[in-house]
Order: structure tokens, then sequence, then C-alpha cells
């Protein structure tokens, strides 16, 4: 054992210097780019695929008709990220949508003005949203099992309402409120898209934004570097409310009807590609045109399926099977990245 | 020295893509005795400890522990004799001290066996026996302190070689890095016993006097090399340093700025908390004060309660004069109060963000613009924030989890630093962080000292209280017992230490 005690003397030079006015030169990353832009490439080739493969993929109708029969789950979806950022979960969503629906409709069919029972929706997304922040913020009970909660509640909900049969005969205002077309395209894809801008610019353009990346991060670091994170957490919810209700009136218009047991229908998907999106665009965080990304390529792959004469079953088990994948993928991405830095 | 070795290591190398984590590393540790492995955050401890236990597998080389090959990667290692015992300990905080001893020896049974306590019971008395400490094993671990803590986590890897064999390597990675002198002595005397009961002992730790007194031996390593190996009875402290830094440095620790006196900034009176209780003092502008006292004596709590997070549940602090009676950390900061946490991972950083976004989010609002936030000009406030505490590498692009822990806490200083904090308060400010990033760090302190901010240290490590401070206060059972201030030789390592260890009624209300 060679016990060399030899040792730097002062005179060394010192350490290198940083140039620390130079801004740090960005550096392309290939593995960054193709992490960032797989999904929406995935779409991209199965698009064309498609067109290649199936006369009917060179149709404009057939694009106009997947989007917009996917309206309501990018709506959800979206609605979901709002929470899903802050690290928490709002299951309730889904159902809110349909209590909504279930409450506007038979306070119109018992007479009551439109404009009236409208906002007793709206009202109802607001208190399911305090009921929820109440108790995860509040008094902080897990979001998972509190929102669950709160769905089975609204479930139950909305078969008193509609006292458990499907209401029909939604006046004309609410159908054309979500299907009256504009440049061909109905009105609620239309709204889907507006709340894509508008949540792609919270997210990626304000400090609210980041705060709630931050808080859903490390909520501990979030509090005491100042960030209001009861409040935003609180607010996130009543906002995730007040939006689930908004799409419950859209629900109404486009349906022309409400069933008060489509509820559990709607319940995954919208986190399925709120996920899936989680893994696109802004990697590893939930971003708005991820998830857009996300649920276009679910409704081509499952309409591809269909086309080939695969049953309905196909879109369960096709959202299902990507969203092991996309997070699986996730996983393995985000190990590979941890493990490449040595400590 | 003709004692087996315990654990030879040859050439070991490791890179990750192209950075280099390993390069040709050997050392090799006798039984009986306790190796320092010594290095600055980043010089490939970690991955050399991460390699023995099968975590990270090796590019090349070969291991041998007690004379027989490990196979790479390595499975199991605790069959092999080698334990692990980290920092971060792995105790259940809300089963009791028996359930969380017997977890990793499968409590002596199969998975559906019924598990015989009293045997289970027997055996750790016995082995508590032979080590020299005592715990109700009926207690749950949420009550024992962090040095029981630790002393628990030897003892249950111990049982676990035991009934294996006798040929055992023990790996303590920074298992002093929260504790207290005295609480950290009782676990380098228990670390000395299981030496001397025949096992190897690797003991990782950034704090050089524990080496010195300690160890027998000592490598250091730098930038993925062992650069050398030397008997601790051959070296001293400031060479080991030198060869970590591979420069000279001889202080440890920064000056603090020249005071005589200053405008009061923080007055606290008679505050009470959960633990602290009815604690008084000031600090003034230009003024390093530090706080002190065993664990669990209420330091921990009072940097809490002075931020907003906590409510005080009597008494009352003012700052710049004006009596602050904060309900959020949001309300302290705008006081001019920041708080440098201790615990990094749980209350400072979000290690997943990336620099960029952790050292500019308490000003980000200030950076909001009509078409949302302006990036570029965001960038350059970070790369500036970051060139001015010398984060290496200076990308504020990079995720936190890509910077080594003293990096990390360098952009948690720059993100409070900015705001020029009237109170600044630091809890454990270099824990864990090597000794030329603990220099920088508290030499930033010191400037924002000089530059008028009131600088309130609270640390367990007495050395640097002493460097630095001007005034420290002891805290114990949460009440304020002694006061040294700094000059005339009043304020030393020694001082400290016997002002916390003594009951207050020893004390004779030093000023």
């Amino acid at each position: 054992m060679s016990a060399s005690t030899a040792t730097p003397t002062a005179t060394n030079p010192p350490p290198l210097k940083h140039d620390f006015t130079a801004p740090p030169k960005s550096q392309f990353s290939w593995a960054g780019f193709t992490e960032r832009w797989a999904l929406v490439g995935g779409l991209a080739v199965l698009v064309i695929a498609c067109i290649i493969i199936f006369p009917q993929f060179r149709t404009a109708s057939l694009f106009t008709t997947m989007v917009n029969a996917q309206s309501l789950v990018l709506l959800l979806g979206l609605t979901a990220t709002v929470i899903l950022r802050l690290g928490d979960f709002d299951l309730s969503i889904a159902q809110t949508m349909v209590a909504t629906g279930a409450i506007v409709a038979q306070l119109v069919k018992l007479g009551v003005p439109a404009p009236l029972a409208i906002l007793a929706g709206l009202a109802l997304g607001v208190i399911v949203g305090l009921i929820n922040a109440l108790l995860v913020v509040r008094i902080g009970v897990d979001s998972f099992v509190a929102t669950l909660g709160s769905f089975t509640a609204l479930s139950g909900l909305s078969y008193l309402i509609t006292n458990s049969r499907i209401i029909s005969g939604i006046p004309d205002g609410f159908v054309d409120f979500a299907r009256s077309q504009l440049l061909g395209i109905p009105l609620i894809t239309w709204y889907a898209w507006i709340l894509v801008i508008v949540l792609w610019y919270v997210y990626q353009r304000t400090p609210l934004g980041r705060y709630t990346l931050f808080i859903g991060g490390n909520r501990n670091a979030a509090r005491l570097s100042g960030v209001p994170v009861n409040r935003i957490r609180a607010g996130a919810y009543i906002v995730s409310g007040l939006l689930a209700s908004f799409i419950g009136i859209c629900f109404i218009g486009y349906f022309g009807a409400v069933d008060p047991s489509v509820g559990g229908q709607y319940m995954l998907q919208p986190f399925a590609a709120a996920f899936l999106g989680a893994t696109a665009i802004s990697v590893g965080r939930f971003n708005a045109f991820g998830t857009v990304a996300a649920l276009y390529l679910l409704t081509v792959g499952i309409t591809a399926l269909q086309l080939l004469g695969a049953q309905t079953w196909v879109s369960n088990v096709f959202y299902g099977v990507a969203l092991m994948v996309a997070v699986t993928a996730a996983k393995i991405a985000g190990s590979r990245r941890g493990g490449g830095q040595a400590k | 020295m003709s004692a087996p070795f315990a654990l030879e290591v040859r050439n070991l190398a490791k890179s990750y893509g192209g950075s280099v984590a390993l390069e040709d590393v050997s050392l090799t540790v006798r039984a009986g005795e306790v190796h320092a492995l010594l290095g600055q955050n980043g010089c490939g401890k970690s991955t050399l400890v991460k390699s023995l236990t099968g975590v990270v597998v090796p590019d090349s080389g070969s291991v041998d522990v007690f004379g027989e090959p490990l196979a790479m990667p390595t499975i199991d290692p605790h069959t092999r004799g080698i334990a692990v015992i980290h920092q971060d300990i792995g105790l259940v905080e809300s089963m009791t001290v028996l359930e969380n001893l017997g977890i990793n020896a499968r409590y002596g049974t199969r998975l559906l066996a019924p598990v015989n306590v009293r045997r289970e019971k027997a055996i750790y008395e016995e082995l508590m026996e032979r080590l020299g400490v005592r715990f109700d094993l009926d207690a749950e671990v949420s009550t024992l302190s962090p040095a029981e803590r630790a002393l628990l986590a030897v003892a249950r890897a111990m049982r676990l070689m035991d009934t294996e064999s006798d040929k055992q390597l023990f790996i303590l990675d920074e298992p002093t890095a929260a504790l207290s002198k005295p609480e950290a002595d009782r676990l380098l005397v228990l670390m000395r016993r299981v030496a001397d009961l025949g096992a190897g002992v690797i003991f990782v730790s950034h704090r050089l006097s524990e080496v010195m007194d300690v160890c027998d031996r000592a490598t250091v390593m730098r930038a993925g090399r062992d650069v050398v190996h030397v008997a601790i009875s051959d070296t001293s402290r400031a060479e080991l340093v030198a060869h970590m830094l591979g420069r000279r440095m001889d202080d440890f620790f920064p000056v603090p700025p020249a005071f005589a006196g200053g405008p009061t900034r923080l007055s606290v009176e008679g505050l009470s908390g959960d633990r602290v209780s009815n604690v008084s003092f000031t600090a003034h502008g230009g003024e390093v004060v530090g706080v002190t006292g065993l664990a669990g004596m209420g330091q921990e709590e009072l940097p809490f309660l002075l931020c907003g997070e906590q409510k005080a549940t009597a008494g009352g602090y003012s700052i710049d004069g004006s009596r602050a009676e904060f309900s959020t950390p949001s309300a302290a900061i705008a006081a001019g109060v920041a708080l440098v946490p201790g615990n990094r991972l749980r209350d400072g950083v979000w290690i997943a963000g990336t620099a960029e976004e952790n050292v500019t989010l308490p000003v980000i609002g200030s950076f909001s613009a009509l078409f949302g936030i302006r990036g570029p000009a965001l960038r350059k406030r970070a790369t500036e924030l970051m060139g001015n505490v010398q984060v290496t590498p200076n990308r504020p692009d990079y995720a936190l989890a890509a910077f080594s822990g003293g990096n990390q806490q360098k952009i948690v200083f720059a993100k409070w630093l900015q705001l020029n904090p009237g109170v600044l308060l630091l809890d454990e400010p270099t824990q864990g962080v090597d000794p030329g990033a603990a220099k920088a760090l508290l030499g930033d302190a010191m400037d924002a000292a000089a530059a008028g901010s009131a600088v309130v240290v609270f640390s367990g490590d007495h050395e640097q209280l002493a460097a630095i401070c001007h005034r420290v206060i002891v805290l114990h059972h949460g009440e304020v017992i002694a006061e040294l201030t700094r000059g005339s030789g009043g304020l030393t390592e020694h001082a400290l230490l016997e002002a916390c260890e003594a009951a207050p009624s020893e004390i004779s209300a030093a000023a």
C-alpha cells in the first residue's frame, strides 16, 4: 500500500474561470428532439399511412367527423391537466359534466329560463370544486380518494335529478351552442381549441403556469418560496369544476339528450390523453398541445382499427394499451436521464 | 497490519455517455479498519459505492470481498456481507423498532409463517448488548432522535450479516451529516466498535474532524480518480483537503465582516412554538448570528417560526422595527425575510425542474409581459445569478438533479440573495457540501452581511459557527441558555460544545 503524501502546492494554477457573461449555448440534442416530437411524428406517420391505405381517409369529412367526435374528450382532457399539473387528481370532472347537464336539462324542462338553468349548472361546478378543495387542500385528504368520492356521489345525484331516465328534447338553443358550424366546424370543437390556446398561454407563458408546475414538483419548496400554494390549489379545483360544468352545457347540446349513466365512459379517456400528452412537446409535464396531439393520435388509431373491421371495444383496449406504453416510455426515458449524471 | 483485506477494488472504471464518473479506481480496505472515503461532491464516491451494491454496473475492473471475487453487477450484496447505511436511513416512522429491525432479515421466517416475536427480541437484545446500545424494541421509530435512528440502522445491518458469516463490510454514507456533535460521536463509537469486532468499515463523510478522530486510513478521490491513499496518522486535515481540492486551502471558513453595531433588523421577543419556548434575541444589519443546540432542542424549528411557515404559540418578533405577523411565507418574503431551508430536497428545490425555473421562482412575476414571460431576459437573469455564485456548469436549462449537491445549494443561495433580504436565515447551510463549495457559500453569506443583511445561521456544526459568527445563541429544550460573543476567545468550538451539553443550571448566564 503506497502511501503517497505529496501535496499539491499553493502555486498550482487557479481553477479554470468560467465566462459567466456569455449566455449558455443551446446545444441541439437529437435525443431531446426525438423525445419532444416522437408523438407528433407518430401522429403524422399514422395519418399518412391511413391516407395511403384507406380511401375513406382521403375525404375531409372523415377528419372533421373524427375531430368533432373527440371534442368532449379533448375538453375533459385539457381540464384534467389543470389539477394534474399540481400533482393532484380531479377524477370528478366527467361526472360533474353529466350532473351539470342533468340539472340544466331538467330545469329547462321544468320551464326555468335557460340563462337561469345555465347559472345553476355552473354553480354546481363551482360547488363541486369548492368541496374538492375543502377536502384536498384544507383537510388534506388524498386527492385521488376525495375526487373518486365526489365522482361517485355526483353519479348518484345525476340519477336522482333525471329520475334515472334519459332526458331528451333539449331546446334548440343548447344544440346550436354546441353544434352550429363556423367555417364548417362545430362550435364545440372551436371551444376545445380555444381552451388549448388559453391553457398553453397560462402554462407556458405566465408565472402562474410555472407556479403550478413548481407546486406539482415540490409543494414545500414552492410555499417556502412565497408561492400562495393553497390559494392556487383551491383556485384550480374551482376552475376545474367550472370548466367541467361548462363542458356539461356543451354536452347536452352535443347529444341533444342527457343519459345519466354516461359518466363512467368519460372518466378515464381524458386522463389517458393527458398522461400520454405529458410525454410530448414539454416532456414530463402536463401540457395543452401534448394533450391535443395525444388525443388525435388515439382517435386516428382507433378509427383506422375500426375501418379494418374491429368492434367498438377496440377503443378501450387501444386507450389502455397506449396509456401503458406512454407511461412506460416516459419512465424509461426518465430513469435514463437520471442515471446519466454521476453524483 | 497483517489483517486480511475486507475489500479490494482494482482498476474500476465507469462512464456515463461521455462523462467519466470513475477512471481506474483502486482501493483496499482491511478487516478491522475504519477507512475514510473522501472527496468533493461529484468526485465519484457515490458511483464507487453504488458499484459495490449493484446499483451501478462498472464498465471494467474487478472487486474482491474478503479475498473472493464479487460478480458484477452485484446481486444481493448483503449475501456477500456488504451493508450500506445511507444518510437517508430508510426506517418506517410509524412502525416499532423491532418491526424496523426485522425487515431486511425477513423477520427470521417465511412469507406466511408466523413471526416468533420472542426469538426476534432475544436476537436483538443480544446484538445490542454486543454493540453497547440500548433501544426499547417496542417504541415507535418516530420517537427516536436522528442519532438513535442511525444507530438503529447499523444494528439492523448487523443482524442480517450476523447470520451469514463474520466477514462483513459496512459502508456508511455520510451517516453523521444530520447529527449534532455528541450524537455523531455516539455513532462513531459504534462504528469503531463494529470495526474492532473484525469488520471492514468504509466511512464517507465531509466532516474531516470526525475522519481525523476515528479513521485508520483514508482514500481521497478527485474527478473520478483515487488521488491518494494515506494513513491518518501520517497526514493532516489541511493536507487531505488539499488532495480533495487539488490545491491548498488553508482556511476552511471565510472571515465575518467587521461589525461595530448596526440597525436592529430582527428582534425576537419571547417567541414560543412546539419546541421553542420563550426565545428572545436580536440580529443587526451586518451581523452574523449563530443559533445552535443539540438535535431536537429547537434550533430546527426556529427558522420555520421566523419565516411564516409555522405559527408561534406565544410571543412574536419584529423585522426592521415593525411587528411581524406573517401568516404565510410569502408575507415574510415581502418583509425581507429569506430562508435557505436545511432539508434541500424536501423544502428547497424542485429537483426535476430546471435550474432557471428554480433560481428565478421568487422573481418570475417581474418577468411577465403582455404576451407572457420574457424568455430571453429570464434566461439572462438566471445565467447572471448562477454566475454570481459560481455554479458549474452554468447551464440554467439543465434539470436541477444534474447538478452536484454543492451546486444545488449554490442555486438555492442565488435564488434568495437576489432579493437582498434584510434578514437571511440559513438552516444548516453547508450540510453535505464539500469544503470548497462550503467556503464559497459561507463567503456569499458574509458578503450579504457586509451589504447590510442580518444573517442568522442555524447549525449543529460548532466549528463553523465559531468561525463565521459574531455571536452564537445556544438553545436547550427550546430555551436560550447561553449567548457567546466573538472576541477575547469567548467564541470557540469547544466553548459552544460545552454550552450545548451543559444543563441550564450549570450555565452562569454567559453573555
